[in-house]
């Protein structure tokens, strides 16, 4: 009994003692530093994890694992606390910590490459919880494509992205809208933002060649590129207000990983591209038929046709014609180099990554070709326990071989199509033979200098500080810095440069520069392990100046001079441009057990762009998201592993596009009499000109099945767009066209379907598919003035979409008279303007691509990536202009669909008779709108990755070779050479016109990517 | 230590937010342009705004190139051998209202008033000592000048439009368009306007007393007001010290302000046209070819009974006939020579003729024949004879200065000349695009 009570009383001491110590120790722990500690392990192989990172949630305080996968914090948080541990290739992880100690935590390989952290504008938010439409795009899917721009790549890799190659020109700009068109004159590109910093995507081309543009985007590096984020939302897009009505494509590059060790990768691919379709011309001999009969159909004389024998003054007999083939000359088989080397590692505090790439492409059609350098430098730094500061550097040098291309007579492929085939090349003198309208084709190719030389920096410094735990200060500053200098020349070989002019040459030096301030104050928090809270306020100064000098010289000595200072006249014009933008913003994010989230979200901007009146415009959103499959009656049904709804809406604005002093009176100078210079009115003030206002609304919903390996993502949204930023037609009585306002509005509604599925998992052997589907209805609400487009046979008008063609409707051809029969809408019984009408629009019913990944026996992978737009039309303008008849007057060439004409009574066809008068000839008819549907196997490739024993002597530690096929072929019945066309891409408002414009090459490659 | 961080921390995020707060940041100025309230405001920006509106009068979209263009391809002195939908539409009289180069013309037209009438409107409003009265009269007159100008060509053209006198400094309600009579009335108005205020000194680059009579026995012509039309032309003919008739015929334009010009919109190679393209191969001067004289003219022209020395007009490349008075395409500075001396004496022979004095008339058609040295006319049978041979005069001596078309019109042979069933088509339809954003404005008869 009294040893039992002797032993009682002895437990209470040594309990008591035991109170004491653990007392005291607490109370030290929370006056001094305490260590917590762990080890990070794979949870199948249970091999130590190296360079895994470890952050205290809502801290900055982060720490890698060393070789043997072990961390320590030495800090002065608290438990409760929360680890985030990230390492590539495996999925992030939370893990709650309530007690001191060391713990071992094993990270599980992620099936995919993307981790569980999406990237929304300034911060990051869990997949999981996300209310927003975001897709994410991994960089495997875009890396080691043979093209110049990131835009081009984007084609098919998330859903309602829609995009369009212009040109096959390397480099060039592509046509991309996310969820539809919203505005008409602001710009309808979407804003682009590299780590944080907002990038200019304003082209720097001066010298016009015709329609298409250079692409600023081509700048980046894909190599450098960790994953690219597209937010689709009003929710995602209204923390940048006035820029995120185009959508915001979010790119994060590639940054070092703490105690990482130093990893180098050199990848290297060599493509050749050729074309694959030409345009079907006539012969020589079929030319002078045709030319022929159109004289005889138009009642025209026998004896004075064109085609007779020499000896009567006329250009020979149609036998006796020869055909020369031009096209064959400009085209090429264009190769395609690219080297990418990077660098990266990093210890207890600091990281790096360093990037190099060489680009070098060369286009199908000589001499355009494009060659980029680039080198990017990513440097983060744990100064203090609470302070970070990073800096990014890019830079990038590009050079271009350019020509004029596309609708320019003087252009190559214009010369060598529209030519007729009859022509000679050469005079007899032997000179550069030019019959009708057009550039000699060789002289259009070898005569040329055209270079561009473009230089970009892209500079980023930031500090970030740890206030309190929780809440961070970050200030960053940056330069977006880019010149482009282009210089061209036609000599007197040249039609352009051809005596009296003797050649002409001009040099332009364009600038653009960006200066970005940015402060952030973000705060998380999580408090009785249910409620989580995240707040971010900032803003945002950002002033931008434009600025282009150009010198233009003619009258040169000989030919070879073609600097300016050799010119005879020599005439110089400068211009400068610029905009300031003024915003603050905040968001704050609030999530209960995970499982429903609300986000608000608000930002304020102030353009100098409007009115003083007008200047401010304030964008708030909402969004709501409810992770339903987290409900336990949810999870009694078994049959989701993962079910969310999500909803948001909000407002975004637009004020790009516009120039800069649009709402201002302005008179113009330069406008010279007799070398005097006079000034006259240029543009007519608008003190109401305000923001562009675009509000979102989005549904969606997610769901998993079979442990994830189906996952679904569908969203619908409906984007109405109003006080449309429009350069609205004015009579032409008060002196000007047009002025810029507010007027109309326009609707963007679809649906976005995204399956993913792992369809076969096993040892050997998996097959990962996926697909989307996207339809966007897009619709003018509101335009009290209809727009002509002229050129291009477009209208836009009320009721109707944008990018719709408006021509005479053919109905047929008579088969009696053979002529057209055309749809004469307001039965007055003769063809005018008023009987023009809408035949249809460039709008693909819907789009989207089908991915496939194969890998067998873990060494070799197949990817097939296939991308399908359906329902879009196309204004096949060179067959309009090869194709109308004889109304060309032997200019233009033919193509073999005239064969089909009518030519006598019976004849069933929808060519009608050939002849230069009439109707036939005046009016153009619908039956150059064609349907451009297609399906595109744009890449295909096969990869072995050599097994790791065979390395390791060579201490190489990782290495991959592939063949890759991109647009290996097209299912189409579309009659141009390529249905994904838009020549006109100066004009945002114009879609699916195609004009001479080369098609997108076929190129195969083969490449490799070596780890050391 | 933390605080004194963090107190630096502070203020540099504070820093920006209160320099950005000044917002000054959005007052951005351009440099390339001016305000409206800057614009014309001393004696030197009111020049400067009177060289504008030459500068817009001879513009590309107006006296440049597209008026040159369409009305000469509407008459049948030059034919189309381009490949442009839209300007075979003016070869074939069949235009539409949504041709683009209706709209630039109609467009540029009104630009070039607009400009005048701001010049009309400020000029007696500047403060400014050193602008004496008849510096700005001299601007006043030579704007009242280029919007009668401007006017009559509009009307000449289109026949019912908008008379639009004031500035436009906003967007302000547009106007209907009024009877063709009431524009010329305007013409008239504008025109003494002009004399009472220009200069009797000849520039022939700008608008002086004598430009002003010049353009009145024009309006007169058109108006058949024969009497006036003579008197006015007469005034000019009669200043034989500025003005005589230049030989050969080509060196009125191969050479710049002969003093054969009464009016000449100047061009430099710093204020270039494109006019010059359309008439050559690109494999001999890289041009365009799209005009061409027609097979009528070239005979007539070559005929030396009746072109003579205005042949010079043509010349024969490897079997091509082309039209050579305009040349110019590296320097881009063929003038347009927009009234001079042999008009004037053209006129005068009209309306003597019309009021039948024959004698009288025929002395001036030898005038201009003697000058074309081709034989002279003895005698005619009557006014009638007198007046047809005029006009065939008209048709050569002034072959390629956009006269054709109109005088086809004016004496009503228009249709049967050019094969043109339907009257209306004697005018132009309105611009599409303006008859959608006003509503006021009434289309031309058979266009609708």
């Amino acid at each position: 009994m009294q040893n039992s009570l002797i032993n009682f009383y002895t437990k209470l001491a040594i309990l008591c003692v035991w109170s004491i110590i653990i007392g005291a120790s607490y109370a030290f722990a929370q006056q001094k530093n305490v260590s917590l500690s762990g080890k990070i392990i794979d949870n199948r192989s249970k091999v130590p994890l190296q360079g895994a990172t470890v952050q205290m949630k809502g801290t900055t305080h982060t720490v890698a694992t060393d070789k043997n996968g072990n961390f320590k914090f030495i800090t002065a948080q608290r438990v409760p606390l929360v680890y985030v541990i990230s390492y590539v290739g495996y999925k992030t992880i939370e893990l709650p910590i309530s007690e001191y100690g060391h713990v071992l935590i094993a990270l599980q390989e992620s099936d995919e490459q993307l981790s569980d952290v999406v990237v929304v504008g300034y911060g990051e938010q869990s997949r999981k919880t996300v209310t927003s439409a975001v897709s994410t795009i991994a960089p495997n899917k875009i890396t080691n494509v043979p093209a110049a721009g990131l835009d081009q790549l984007l084609q098919g890799q998330a859903g309602g992205v829609l995009a369009t190659a212009n040109t096959s020109v390397p480099g060039s700009k592509v046509f991309l809208r996310i969820r539809g068109t919203t505005s008409i004159n602001a710009s309808n590109d979407p804003l682009y933002i590299v780590d944080g910093v907002f990038i200019n995507n304003r082209t720097l081309q001066s010298i016009t060649t015709g329609g298409q543009q250079t692409s600023p985007i081509a700048d980046l590096n894909p190599a450098d590129i960790e994953s690219i984020e597209v937010l689709k939302d009003a929710n995602a897009t209204a923390i940048y207000g006035s820029r995120g009505a185009n959508g915001v494509i979010l790119i994060t590059t590639k940054h070092g990983k703490l105690n990482s060790k130093s990893k180098i990768n050199i990848g290297y691919y060599y493509g050749v591209s050729e074309a694959r379709k030409f345009w079907p011309t006539l012969t020589g001999q079929q030319e002078a038929i045709l030319q022929n009969e159109t004289w005889a159909n138009d009642g025209k004389p026998f004896a004075t046709r064109p085609f007779r024998p020499k000896a009567e003054g006329g250009l020979g007999l149609p036998e006796e014609q020869i055909t020369v083939n031009r096209i064959g000359l400009v085209f090429q088989s264009a190769p395609t180099h690219n080297l990418d080397a990077s660098f990266t590692g990093g210890d207890e505090k600091t990281t790096y990554y360093v990037g190099g790439n060489f680009f070098k492409q060369e286009a199908i059609v000589k001499p355009d070709g494009f060659q980029r350098i680039t080198a990017k430098v990513n440097l983060d730094h744990q100064l203090r326990q609470q302070l970070k500061i990073g800096v990014s550097v890019n830079g990038v040098s590009t050079s271009r071989k350019m020509s004029p291309n596309n609708n320019v007579p003087y252009g190559a492929v214009n010369g060598a199509l529209y030519t007729p085939t009859y022509f000679p090349l050469y005079n007899a003198d032997g000179s550069y033979a030019r019959p009708s309208l057009f550039e000699n084709p060789v002289a259009a190719i070898s005569e040329i200098k055209f270079d561009a030389k473009g230089t970009r920096g892209i500079g980023n410094i930031y500090g970030e500080y740890a206030v309190l735990p929780g809440l961070k200060f970050k200030t960053s500053w940056s330069i977006d810095f880019s010149e482009n200098k282009e210089d061209n020349y036609f000599n007197s070989k040249m039609q352009q440069g051809q005596a009296p002019i003797n050649g002409t040459a001009t040099s332009a030096l364009t600038r653009n520069v960006t200066l970005i301030n940015e402060q952030i104050i973000t705060y998380n928090t999580t408090f009785a392990n249910k409620h989580s809270i995240n707040a971010i306020v900032g803003n945002t100064v950002q002033k931008e100046s434009f600025e282009n000098t150009s010198v233009t010289g003619t009258g040169f000595p000989t030919d070879q001079f073609s600097r300016i200072a050799s010119a005879a006249v020599q005439t110089g014009s400068s211009s400068i441009t610029n905009a300031s933008l003024l915003s603050y913003f905040s968001r704050v994010s609030y999530s209960y057990k995970r499982k429903y989230t609300l986000d608000v979200d608000l930002r304020a901007d102030a353009s100098s762009r409007f009115g003083a009146e007008h200047q401010w415009g304030y964008f708030p959103a909402a969004g709501f998201s409810w992770r339903a499959g987290q409900e336990e009656f949810i999870k009694n049904l078994k049959v989701f592993s993962e079910l969310k709804f999500k909803a948001s809406y909000g407002s975004t604005g637009n004020q790009n596009g516009i120039p800069d002093f649009a709402a201002k009176g302005l008179w113009s100078g330069g406008n010279t009499y007799q070398d005097v210079s006079g000034i006259t009115p240029f543009q007519l003030p608008n003190p109401d000109l305000r923001w562009e206002t675009t509000k979102q609304l989005n549904l969606g919903i997610e769901f998993g099945l079979f442990k994830n390996r189906l996952t679904a993502e569908f969203n619908y949204y409906n984007k109405q767009t109003t006080d449309l930023l429009l350069q609205l037609p004015v009579p032409s009585q008060l002196g000007f066209s047009s002025i810029f306002a507010n007027a109309g509005a326009m609707s963007n509604k679809g649906i976005e379907l995204t399956l993913n599925g792992e369809i076969i998992r096993s040892k050997n052997f998996s097959w990962n598919s996926s697909f989307n589907i996207s339809t966007n209805r897009n619709n003018v609400e509101k335009l009290d003035i209809p727009i002509l487009k002229s050129g291009g046979q477009g209208i836009i008008k009320e009721g109707s979409p944008l990018y719709s063609f408006y021509v005479h409707k053919q109905l047929g051809v008579n088969p009696k008279t053979g002529d057209v029969l055309f749809d004469d809408v307001n039965k007055d019984g003769k063809l005018s303007d008023a009987d023009l009408q809408i035949v249809g629009n460039a709008w693909p019913s819907y789009f989207g691509s089908f991915s496939n990944e194969f890998s067998l026996f873990k060494n070799i992978d197949v990817r097939a990536f296939i991308y399908y737009s359906i329902g879009n039309k196309i204004w096949n303008n060179t067959r309009y202009r090869m194709g109308h008849g004889g109304s060309r007057n032997g200019v233009f060439a033919m193509q073999q669909e005239q064969l089909g004409r009518w030519q006598k009574d019976g004849d069933i066809t929808d060519v009608p008779r050939l002849t230069a008068t009439g109707n036939n000839a005046s009016i153009i008819p619908s039956r150059f709108m064609e349907d451009g549907s297609f399906i595109r196997f744009r890449n295909i490739s096969v990869g072995y990755t050599l097994p790791k024993e065979l390395l390791k002597h060579a201490k190489i530690s990782s290495l991959r070779v592939y063949l890759m096929a991109t647009n290996l072929f097209t299912i189409t019945k579309y009659k141009g050479v390529d249905p994904e066309v838009n020549t006109v891409a100066n004009d945002d408002n114009v879609l699916g016109y195609d004009q001479a414009i080369a098609p997108q090459p076929r190129t195969i490659q083969a490449g490799f990517n070596i780890g050391f | 230590m933390l605080v004194f961080k963090l107190k630096h921390i502070l203020y540099l995020f504070f820093a920006p937010i209160l320099l950005a707060s000044c917002t000054k940041v959005l007052d951005t100025t351009s440099e390339l342009y001016v305000s409206d309230a800057g614009a014309i405001v001393d004696k030197k920006s009111a020049s400067a705004a009177v060289i504008g509106a030459y500068s817009t009068l001879g513009a590309n979209a107006y006296q440049g190139n597209t008026f040159r263009y369409v009305v000469n391809l509407s008459g049948d002195n030059v034919k189309w051998v381009g490949n442009t939908p839209t300007n075979r539409e003016f070869w074939v009289h069949d235009i539409f209202a949504t041709n683009t180069r209706v709209l630039e013309l109609w467009g540029g037209i009104y630009k070039t008033i607009n400009l005048t009438n701001h010049i009309i409107q400020v000029v007696p409003t500047i403060n400014d000592v050193t602008y004496t009265q008849t510096n700005r009269n001299n601007h006043r007159g030579e704007a009242f000048f280029i919007r009668a100008y401007s006017y009559f060509d509009l009307a000449r053209i289109w026949g019912k439009v908008p008379i639009q006198l004031k500035p436009t400094t906003s967007v302000q309600s547009a106007l209907a368009n009024v009877e063709i009579e009431k524009v010329y009335e305007q013409i008239e108005r504008d025109l003494d306007s002009a004399i009472a205020l220009l200069p009797t000194t000849v520039n022939r680059n700008r608008a002086n007393l004598y430009t002003a009579k010049a353009l009145k026995a024009r309006l007169y012509l058109y108006l058949e007001n024969w009497q006036k039309a003579e008197a006015n032309a007469t005034e000019v003919i009669n200043n034989t010290t500025d003005f005589k008739l230049v030989a050969p015929y080509s060196a009125f334009y191969t050479t710049k302000n002969t003093t054969e010009s009464v009016f000449e919109i100047a061009y430099t190679v710093n204020n270039k046209n494109t006019w010059a393209t359309n008439w050559f191969a690109s494999n001999v001067t890289g041009g365009r070819r799209e005009l061409l004289p027609t097979d009528d003219l070239i005979a007539l022209l070559k005929d030396p009974a009746k072109g003579g020395d205005r042949s010079a007009l043509l010349l024969t490349i490897s079997g091509v006939t082309y039209g050579n008075m305009n040349f110019k395409i590296a320097t881009g500075d063929d003038q347009v020579f927009a009234i001079r001396l042999a008009e004037l004496y053209l006129i005068r022979a009209e309306a003597r003729a019309k009021q039948n004095n024959t004698d009288g008339g025929l002395s001036d058609l030898n005038a201009i024949r003697s000058r074309a040295k081709v034989p002279t006319i003895v005698s005619v049978n009557d006014a009638t004879d007198l007046f047809n041979k005029i006009q065939d005069e008209r048709r050569l001596e002034l072959a390629f200065e956009s006269h054709r078309w109109f005088d086809l019109i004016r004496t009503k042979t228009a249709q049967t000349q050019l094969k043109i069933a339907d009257a209306y088509k004697l005018r132009f339809p309105l611009p599409k695009q303006d008859i959608l954003s006003n509503p006021l404005l009434t289309q031309n008869e058979g266009y609708n």
